[in-house]
């Protein structure tokens, strides 16, 4: 198998068989990989690739291409905008070809020839509520794109801090959907949009049922994020990035609760995987495997993910971390590399 | 009868363009576009939102460039990034 892992200085691709693992790479040496993304129907794999010189690219491999190939024709807020300095995102759609990218400053753009060209669903970064968006600290960023399983027209982002928007048609209108979790920097009532979402993922199997890790806490949406339940009784902290998700059961969910908010890294130095098989209202301490102490360590909103085979964890100190009993024992899958930023299996 | 035109190394390799890179151009404008025939994608690695990106640097000769900036016959174009990070 194949663990594709952005990272702050490239990308890497670990090849795995059982509990052995080699190093492949980098690919785009130098510069910033925020979200990959393996499309198996189309056997190609996405980049969301950033230098900080020359701006963000999209790239792209076929399996078995010699090389990888990069694309921003229309990759742009055209002269009239802000410059786009960062690719965010990035997830294959469920029809050949379809691609969609998540920018900073936040915008969502669509391809429909396979990352060839790419063009802005503007409606969403000119939502009557975009006056509520501001920057969390890596920017104001569309980080997060999760298609709906069988419908098309459905897609949910996740901004920072702005929170989760649906769209039901396409991208041409969009509705936030943040009620039940707040903004306090923002009000003391939660605003209908403004939300710091970290991470937000559809339960395996579901096509209602949402995990999110929140800047406030961890929540659970059983309407397609209409609205939003907290469910961190059990976490030693509200506080953290990422949240993965079983592939096919939707109670099962694993999150890595970070100390908030200025320390940010791992509880007493000793990362811990939390997994719930009940989600969310109660949960289990996973550490068999993993450093004792005097690790402080953090992972971030895409270093974390599950699938049929495993569930991997990348962290801020180049250490991948894979398990293959759903978390609970780890082994090391690579280490010394730089500061991860993102998995994907393909 | 062209502009001489120095690219950086790091995007010589990915665009794979020579040194120096011998195009034709009045303008910086024009010249990043002829670039981009050379190697399709370039300009916006150095363009975006109609203006230079934020940490490009444009020189005519030895002087300080914008886009309008106009480029002699003859002229030297050199491409110069910030350097920056850890």
């Amino acid at each position: 198998m194949r663990l594709f892992t952005g990272t702050r200085k490239g990308l890497f691709t670990l090849v795995g068989e059982g509990d052995r693992w080699e190093v492949e790479g980098p690919a785009f040496a130098g510069w910033e990989v925020n979200s990959v993304d393996h499309d198996p129907h189309t056997a190609t794999t996405y980049a969301a690739v950033t230098s900080a010189t020359y701006g963000p690219v999209i790239a792209r491999r076929r399996d078995g291409g010699a090389s990888w190939e990069h694309s921003s024709e229309g990759f742009t807020y055209g002269d009239g905008g802000p410059e786009l300095v960062g690719a965010w995102a990035v997830k294959a759609g469920r029809d050949p070809g379809l691609v969609y990218a998540g920018a900073r400053p936040a915008g969502l753009f669509r391809s429909t020839d396979g990352g060839e060209t790419w063009a802005e669903l503007a409606a969403l970064r000119s939502h009557p509520t975009s006056e509520l968006w501001s920057p969390g600290a890596a920017g104001l960023i569309l980080h997060t794109i999760v298609p709906h399983p069988s419908d098309p027209q459905q897609l949910w982002v996740g901004i920072s801090a702005a929170g989760v928007y649906h769209t039901a048609d396409g991208g041409q209108s969009w509705e936030p959907r943040n009620a039940g979790i707040g903004a306090p920097w923002e009000t003391p009532e939660p605003p209908p949009a403004g939300q710091c979402c970290h991470k937000v993922r559809l339960a395996g199997g579901s096509a209602t049922r949402m995990f999110q890790q929140n800047h406030v806490g961890q929540y659970r949406s059983d309407d397609a994020g209409a609205t939003w339940d907290p469910i961190d009784t059990g976490l030693p902290s509200s506080f953290g990035f990422p949240v993965a998700v079983h592939p096919t059961d939707h109670d099962t969910a694993w999150f890595l609760p970070l100390v908030g908010d200025s320390r940010r890294f791992v509880p007493d130095g000793q990362p811990a995987v939390y997994r719930t098989r009940d989600g969310g209202a109660t949960y289990t301490r996973h550490v068999d495997g993993l450093p004792a102490s005097h690790a402080h360590l953090v992972v971030l909103r895409d270093a974390m993910i599950a699938d049929a085979d495993g569930v991997y964890f990348g962290t801020s100190t180049g250490q991948v971390f894979a398990s293959h009993d759903e978390g609970d024992s780890w082994s090391h899958a690579a280490d010394f590399l730089p500061p991860v930023h993102a998995l994907a299996v393909g | 009868m062209s502009v001489s035109v120095r690219l950086p190394r790091e995007l010589r390799q990915v665009y794979e363009l020579p040194d120096p890179v011998e195009v034709e151009g009045g303008t910086v404008a024009e010249v990043i576009a002829a670039l981009d025939d050379l190697g399709p994608g370039v300009a916006h690695r150095l363009v975006d939102a109609g203006r230079l990106r934020r940490h490009i640097v444009v020189f005519v000769g030895v002087g300080h460039a914008d886009l309008d900036t106009e480029v002699p016959v003859d002229g030297d174009v050199t491409v110069v990034t910030a350097v920056a990070g850890g």
